[in-house]
């Protein structure tokens, strides 16, 4: 019996990256396999790991060091499932790189592609807070290259704007991280627990606070957000769908971890942050959904669109109540999926017609049934409608806002409305009005496969949101019980 | 904390702020990335320093120093790594400010504007 330890998902992907550099001057064309097969072999690691964690949370000392000296990887239920949504993303994204007869830029595009994904599953499933300092920067400097692929100097541009703003954010979590250590002198986030209270407040505030503008840079919330639209513009559709489904969603769990676990036991700072990341996601709602509502171009609305989702899943990470937390995670996994099609049509329309812009391009999909039924179905899924899994997600997500904080989940009722408003109007201009366009867009099937294989699961968890429930109810127990995951963490043998 | 820690501290906060600096109100691209530079080694040595103690020696049993001499040896494991990632950073910053280069003919901040800065 093979036992299933987090970091076959980190050291496959850094495997599967080595052999890629090893045979590319060789034997080029089995490279483009390669990012698949190992992503559907996280997916089902991330899955043995999750239907574990929910009995027993999987924790592995590496190098055999044990807590609080050494680093462990901590597979928990919140860990576990967004690991497994992660490389769910990524592997089915991956399938689109099939249609290349790779070239050596495109062998490096997938390699990056593999470390960023693997600096993500690292972020969420660590244990250790310098640990996760290293995968974040794993995780961003590969995106800043793959941003950087992007067409002509708009990808150049974008690259660099979120390389500023993602090495100052990483600077900043690791002056938190320095702050933190030097006080207590440890950095495994289940021993910081107890040693937390004696850690001085105005040191605690300080590291608070870099750990929130480090973090809320990441994930684009709104005063930080400014290299968010450019690079959601800039980047190559793939990577703009990763940056919104993966990247952000992996820094959000930071801030929630942070704040859930590591800084437990400081009630009243605590409180107060609670209540400014809470201002926070209301003015990233408010702006992502207004700004978007003014943009003709299409990739920059779903930017937007994406910074209002993020700003809705923080809200609901940080309610501390438990049906807006399930909705927010719901949200993560409907919202990364379904910008992947969405994103990816943008592709379509600029090889097409030569401009995203929304006025320009009408009607663009009238002729195109297969590339329209993604199109729609991955709007009616952010907006919330079922059968698809956002229903779900925003339905909990306002319920549960709705029993402690009313106004604001009338003010994501307010945001959702205008979100309705320019996604049904995106989808009148591009598959309803009739425009001079009738040209019959040349569609791939390895694409047309990923499409509507996100699709698929968006109907299928939409029509059986039952199936993830233990797992999401796993993940607010051990988010909510900082003493069930320092139990986790420093008791039960790893591998 | 001796009065050569405190220079130190002082001389971290002067260099985050600089950095910060820099990197705010610059317009070419190369001084943006000598500020971030400048931000990242005051940071580094931000680790370096909360492991110093004056008269320290290595953390390595000997006959006749006594371990409450010992400097912590964890902050300097850290700002190894913190070193290698600011290089990694760096070189992909300076290769991406090539490409800017090219596809601009310029590395004024202010004359790329494909999209809003």
């Amino acid at each position: 019996m093979v036992t299933i330890v987090p970091s076959l998902i980190i050291a496959s992907l850094l495997g599967g990256a080595f052999v890629m550099t090893a045979v590319a001057p060789f034997i080029r064309r089995i490279t483009k396999y390669v990012p698949s097969i190992v992503l559907l072999f996280n997916v089902l690691i991330s899955l043995g790991l999750l239907v574990k964690s929910t009995n027993e949370p999987v924790v592995e000392f590496i190098g055999g060091w044990e807590p609080p000296y050494g680093i462990n990887l901590v597979a928990g239920p919140m860990g576990s499932f967004l690991a497994l949504i992660i490389s769910l993303i990524a592997f089915l994204i991956s399938l689109s790189f099939l249609k290349y007869e790779p070239t050596i830029e495109e062998v490096k595009f997938m390699i990056l592609f593999m470390l960023s994904v693997l600096g993500a599953s690292g972020l969420v499933l660590t244990g250790d807070i310098f640990n996760l300092f290293v995968f974040l920067e794993l995780m961003t400097i590969s995106a800043y290259a793959l941003v950087a692929y992007g067409r002509g100097g708009e990808g150049a541009e974008a690259g660099f704007k979120y390389l500023l703003a993602g090495s100052v954010a990483a600077n900043f979590y690791l002056i938190s991280v320095i702050l933190i250590y030097a006080s207590l002198g440890s950095l495994n986030m289940a021993d910081l627990v107890t040693r937390m209270t004696m850690l001085k407040h105005g040191v605690a505030l300080a590291s608070m606070l870099f750990l929130v503008i480090g973090f809320a840079t990441e994930s684009e919330l709104f005063p930080l957000h400014g290299w968010a639209p450019d690079v959601y513009t800039g980047a190559p559709p793939s990577i703009a769908a990763l940056v919104s489904g993966v990247l952000v969603s992996a820094s959000l769990y930071v801030l929630a971890r942070f704040f859930y676990t590591v800084f437990a036991e400081l009630n009243t700072l605590r409180s107060e942050m609670f209540a400014m990341l809470m201002l926070l996601g209301v003015l990233t709602v408010l702006f992502g959904e207004t700004v978007a509502l003014v943009q003709r171009d299409y990739r920059r609305m779903l930017g937007y669109s994406s910074i209002g989702a993020a700003g809705i899943i923080l809200i609901g990470l940080i309610s501390e109540i438990l049906y807006a937390f399930i909705g927010a995670l719901l949200l993560i996994v409907a919202h990364g999926f379904a910008k992947v099609p969405l994103f990816m049509m943008s592709k379509h329309l600029e090889e097409n017609y030569g401009t995203r812009d929304m006025e320009k391009v009408k009607g663009a999909f009238k002729a195109n049934p297969k590339l329209a039924i993604p199109l729609v179905a991955g709007s009616l899924t952010i907006l919330g409608m079922p059968p698809f899994l956002g229903f779900w997600g925003k339905l909990l997500l306002i319920y549960g806002l709705a029993l402690k904080y009313p106004i604001i989940a009338l003010i994501i009722l307010l945001a959702s409305i205008v979100e309705a408003a320019y996604y049904l109007r995106m989808l009148h201009r591009l598959v309803i009005q009739d425009g001079e366009l009738k040209k019959q867009i040349k569609i791939d099937t390895v694409e047309l496969v990923t499409y509507y294989a996100f699709l698929a699961l968006l109907i299928i968890l939409g029509i059986l949101p039952m199936l993830l429930s233990p797992y999401l109810a796993g993940a607010f127990i051990e988010l909510s019980n900082p003493s069930f995951y320092i139990k986790v963490a420093m008791g039960v043998m790893g591998g | 904390m001796s009065d050569l820690g405190t220079l130190y501290y002082i001389n971290v906060v002067a260099m985050v702020v600089i950095g910060l600096y820099i990197v705010l109100t610059k317009r070419n691209v190369l001084k943006i990335l000598i500020g971030l530079d400048i931000l990242g080694t005051g940071v580094n040595l931000l680790i370096v320093v909360i492991g110093y103690i004056k008269g320290g020696t290595a953390p390595i049993y000997t006959a006749g120093i006594s371990p409450a001499k010992f400097v912590d040896p964890l902050p300097q494991a850290l700002v190894l790594t913190a070193i290698v990632i600011d290089a990694a950073v760096l070189a992909m910053a300076i290769s991406i400010a090539i490409r800017l280069y090219r596809e601009f003919g310029t590395l004024d901040v202010r004359k790329m504007r494909l999209l809003k800065w």
